[in-house]
């Protein structure tokens, strides 16, 4: 077990940038997600840390001991590949002795401890066949069995279950919480798939373009995204964001949507503080699909969209709206009611609506939680 | 479907669905006119191949040489079965050259092969100024094997270059005649050969080395393997097929070796460099029994086939093997 | 503008049955998605609808024209790829045209096309660039487009979308869905994906090893599944299957006792089927299912909590804050007319 620290690193492919600035600190037995789209940086990140990158700039250190320029044999760090890597030309005994044989442990040993973790991965029944042989669920449990047989204080997952089906996927994902619990270690998960950051890690790392976006626990990621980028990323369907133009008239403040006048809607205490605060007329403004609700009848608190498309998935019901010049999404229990055509009053949480700059796209937040979001 | 005549029996089955019945004239009638597409080139490869081969064995049944004055048709005159046969199995000089070639080819073609492994191994972990030593290290593959000869021909001469060098480190001048000594000579061949031929397989065994799918060279390193360890336990298993071909395709050429030692030793000091080609040559052009060349290119092919086959077969098994694999 | 009836269609590699005996209709003008796991013959049939592959029995009508075994060219179907299939050479505009330009069609009648097109996929302003130069979302519009653009019986299309990141799935299936609408063209939909399959279709054909399990429109196929592996196939997270017996009007499982009704069909053991979505939390005391909770999963606007009692696993959809936690004893309650159960052995529904 031990914390990861990297500052200021920076990764540079010749001209190209794929990881800038990078100070992540992952403390001890934490699970970690690494979460972006392609191309983001998240695997050169991950690579750095294990050793098979160099870090540009900038240093890495485990605890306090400074990893940066110390080569990926001597990290002592777990690794799984996204395509598993298994040695293919070994069986899968051979293959989870692999890492104890080159420690040198006496056989006795290697034995007692590969029927252990073949046992964990229940592999047992295949472990003489040839590891080519095993289906791409088993192989990833060998891989994992692999790197987990010796014990190493980090264990770094690249997207391991983006080979799976849909149904084995969930399993693994209930599988991979239970390992982490049992074994303690840090882990490093990296995915494309905010699903599996929002339902493994204990912190998610979201980055874009090379750079870190924002650094929280679940919940906050979701509640309370850093900028645009996290907002959108996080949450299925993603969080609609709608140029607002703020209006006041006397101790009124509100918000109309698209610019338009028939689309207002008035604002609460927090909101409008925050929209007061930054000083701007056009913001953009933010909610979630999935706190949206029809009002029976207007009122000055709902506004007005036609239903221009209706999904229907399992019990949900996914609204495509029309308002103005805006469009936006929203989910319902499929008991509701939805036809395309129709026009229907919109409420909002206004708890859960957030402000974004227009310009930094950063998200607007209160000045007493200034300090705890960094 | 189009209507496609077709002779083939099996559309007639009267129990068979129509669509699949159907479906097999079209198959058979494509099948037949590929046959007649492939028909000239097929006869153009059975005459390029089988036409020299009857001749050849045709003469060597026979006790024909050009000094006959008869046309190599009509060496039936002298036909004699299988003296020449029974002849090669008695020639001492022929069973010389077989062994100081097999003994060529088990010096030069191990030593060729782990110089080469060494240098992929080098070039797979990676060093300094790879694209220059690379062009480099293939270039005396690109330098036809005559040249090559001449060129060590002047090296290992007794005022040539190798001697001047080694004279650097001594206090009397050093001067060695190499290619007039018996063992010296044989060195020198081998030290050509190796010089030329490395290269070749190097190439071989890198391209094999890269291959090795990387993602398991790194898990092996960060499971902490070291690069010894990282070659013999993943890089060389994986690699075994490209090992076979690569040793396959040097002893074949190597047991053919010729022109090298034409120019460097022409077979000599006496008979101490003489491999089997430039026997069969010298038997050629010197004492011109060609009916006896015959017989001897036979049993060379017929022996080459075996030991080639059983390689090759080897070398199929682990590909196979290693496609299942992967 | 057709309709395709397919009747016992059977197409075997070997000893492999790849399609085995499958009859189902596609309505004119119906959105129609083929789903199934893996290798369950989806992307076969669309190679039999083609005319890319023979078909060993059976037949294919289109209108009521035997086309079974016709040529590709001859049925009219167009068909986006799952690879796209673009020539890297040529713009936008000119793979999308291809088609056209090679049956030789009026000019104004190709531009006519175009612009309708270029408006509802919105792609007009990427028209002149070439594919290396778009980005996945927009070649995938080009690749629709092409197939789009000249009139065919159906319009098939092999996971259009599998290969876009998952932000790019969700607009594009909404943008299918709508194109679908507007143009009033019969399209046949290939996926692995069962939101996908359920958000696009009108109908949905089910696949499973070479044979149709069910084919309804996509809310009774989660409704009113026809067997224990549709009950599978469509939902996530997957439905609970439990092990349970039928006693009388009841059925017993290890969370606790469900009281149905009426008394179902089947007697003794059967599979019990319950949606994590439609299991509620409630207090311990009067709910009817009850288990120690073994896993929270938290994904921000729900949660994922699996309760356990001996073996049996139960998942259920929760609120993004739920206050429990594990090792805590919690009770659930289902909606009894949501309570499904099949007969193991042959896995037909029986409740």
């Amino acid at each position: 077990m031990s914390s990861i620290t990297l500052t200021n690193t920076t990764k540079k492919f010749g001209e190209f940038t794929a990881v800038r600035d990078m100070n992540l600190s992952i403390k001890n037995g934490e699970f970690v997600a690494i979460l972006g789209p392609s191309g983001c940086g998240k695997t050169t990140t991950m690579n750095m840390i294990a050793g098979i990158e160099d870090a540009s700039q900038g240093t890495i250190h485990f605890d306090d001991r400074d990893m940066t320029h110390t080569s990926m044999q001597k990290r002592g760090v777990g690794f799984v590949f996204q395509n598993y890597a298994i040695f293919t030309h070994m069986s899968v005994r051979k293959n989870l002795a692999f890492g104890l044989e080159i420690q040198g442990l006496a056989k006795p040993e290697v034995d007692r401890r590969v029927k252990e973790m073949a046992e964990f991965m229940a592999l047992s029944h295949r472990l003489d066949q040839q590891s080519s042989s095993l289906s791409v669920n088993e192989m990833q449990k060998l891989a994992i069995g692999r790197s987990a047989i010796v014990e190493p204080s980090i264990f770094l997952l690249d997207e391991p279950l983006s080979n799976l089906d849909a149904a084995f996927r969930e399993r693994m994902r209930l599988e991979l919480r239970e390992l982490q619990r049992k074994l303690g270690q840090t882990m490093i998960y990296v995915t494309h798939d905010q699903i599996e950051a929002m339902g493994l890690a204990d912190r998610i790392a979201v980055m874009n373009h090379a750079v870190l976006q924002q650094f929280d626990t679940p919940e906050n990621i979701y509640a309370k995204p850093a900028n645009v980028f996290v907002a959108r990323f996080i949450g299925a369907p993603s969080m609609n964001i709608l140029r607002a133009h703020i209006a006041r008239d006397g101790r009124k403040v509100s918000a109309q949507l698209g610019g338009l006048e028939a689309d207002t809607i008035p604002l609460d205490n927090r909101l409008a503080s925050l929209a007061l605060q930054s000083g701007k007329q056009e913001l953009l403004f933010g909610f979630r699909p999935e706190t949206m609700r029809l009002a029976d009848r207007k009122s000055a608190k709902t506004f007005a969209a036609e239903v221009s498309l209706v999904e229907t998935v399992g019990r949900r019901r996914i609204g495509h709206f029309q308002s103005g010049l805006s469009t936006f999404v929203g989910t319902f229990a499929r008991r509701i009611p939805l036809k395309a055509g129709e026009v229907v009053n919109i409420e909002l949480d206004l708890d859960t609506c957030h402000f974004f700059d227009p310009d930094t796209e950063l998200r607007l937040i209160e000045p007493e939680v200034e300090t705890e979001n960094g | 479907m189009t209507d496609v005549v077709s002779n083939s029996t099996q559309a007639s089955a009267g129990t068979v669905a129509p669509a699949m019945a159907a479906q097999d004239k079209l198959s058979s009638a494509r099948l037949s006119m590929a046959k007649k597409m492939l028909l000239p080139t097929q006869l153009l490869l059975v005459f390029i191949v089988a036409f020299p081969l009857i001749m050849q064995v045709y003469i060597s049944l026979t006790w024909w040489t050009p000094l006959d004055g008869t046309p190599w048709y009509m060496a039936y005159l002298s036909w004699s079965w299988f003296d020449n046969y029974r002849e090669l199995f008695l020639d001492d000089a022929l069973w010389g050259a077989i062994w100081r070639t097999v003994l060529f080819v088990l010096i030069a073609v191990p030593i060729q092969f782990f110089f080469g492994l060494f240098l992929a191994s080098l070039f797979y972990e990676g060093i300094a100024g790879k694209p220059v030593l690379y062009s480099l290290i293939l270039m005396p593959m690109m330098i036809v094997p005559a040249v090559a000869g001449y060129i060590f021909f002047l090296i290992f001469q007794q005022t040539g270059p190798l001697n001047a060098i080694i004279s650097l480190f001594y206090e009397d001048a050093f001067s060695v005649n190499w290619l007039n000594d018996v063992n010296r000579a044989f060195i020198a061949v081998i030290v050509a050969d190796v010089w030329q031929w490395t290269p070749l397989m190097f190439l071989i065994l890198f391209a094999g080395l890269m291959s090795v799918p990387e993602d398991q060279m790194r898990a092996a390193t960060i499971l902490g393997a070291n690069w010894r360890q990282r070659f013999f336990r993943i890089a060389l298993p994986r690699i075994k097929a490209v090992i076979v071909i690569a040793l396959a395709l040097r002893i074949i050429e190597c047991f053919k070796i010729f022109d090298m030692l034409f120019v460097m030793t022409r077979g000599g000091p006496g008979v101490a460099t003489e491999s089997l080609s430039l026997y069969l040559y010298k038997q050629t052009f010197q004492s011109l029994e060609w009916s006896y060349v015959a017989a001897i290119g036979i049993t060379v092919l017929i022996v080459l086939s075996v030991i080639t086959g059983v390689l090759i077969a080897k070398a199929g098994k682990a590909a196979r093997k290693q496609v299942e694999e992967a | 503008m057709a309709e395709i009836c397919l009747k016992n269609v059977t197409k075997r590699y070997g000893d492999v049955v790849a399609l085995d005996s499958v009859s189902f209709t596609i309505r004119d003008g119906s959105f129609t998605s083929v789903f199934g796991p893996p290798s369950a013959g989806k992307s076969v049939l669309l190679r039999v609808l083609l005319g890319l592959e023979t078909i060993d029995s059976g037949s294919i009508t289109i209108n009521d024209k035997d086309i079974t075994n016709a040529l590709p060219s001859e049925r009219n179907l167009s068909m986006v790829f799952q690879n796209l299939a673009l020539f890297p050479h040529l713009t936008a505009r000119q793979n999308i045209v291809f088609p056209m330009v090679r049956r030789r069609a009026p000019q104004h009648e190709i531009d006519k096309r175009l612009d309708r097109l270029a408006g509802v996929l919105n792609i007009a302003h990427i028209l002149e660039k070439k594919p290396a130069a778009l980005s996945g979302g927009e070649r995938q519009r080009v690749a629709i487009s092409r197939a789009l653009i000249r009139d065919a019986a159906a319009y098939m299309m092999d996971e259009p979308i599998a290969a876009l990141d998952a932000r790019l799935r969700e607009t594009m299936r909404v943008e299918l869905k709508r194109l679908q609408t507007e143009l009033g063209q019969t399209f046949i939909y290939v996926t692995h994906d069962s939101d996908e399959a359920m958000s696009v279709a009108d109908e949905m054909v089910i696949l499973q090893n070479g044979r149709v399990e069910q084919v309804s429109p996509p809310e009774k196929v989660y409704d009113a599944p026809v067997s224990v592996h549709v009950a599978q196939l469509v939902g996530t997270p997957r439905i609970n299957i439990v092990n349970g017996t039928v006693d009388k009007n009841k059925i017993k499982s290890p969370f606790g006792d469900l009281t149905l009704i009426k008394a179902p069909s089947a007697k003794g053991a059967v599979s019990l089927a319950l949606r994590p979505e439609d299991l509620t939390r409630s207090s311990a005391a009067k709910a009817p299912l009850k288990g120690e909770v073994s896993d929270i999963e938290n994904l921000g606007s729900f949660s994922i909590i699996t309760i356990t009692a001996g073996d049996a696993e139960l998942r259920l959809i929760d609120n993004g804050h739920p206050d429990v936690s594990i090792g805590s004893t919690i009770g659930v309650d289902i909606d009894v007319s949501e309570v499904m159960a099949f007969d193991p052995p042959t896995g037909g529904r029986v409740v």
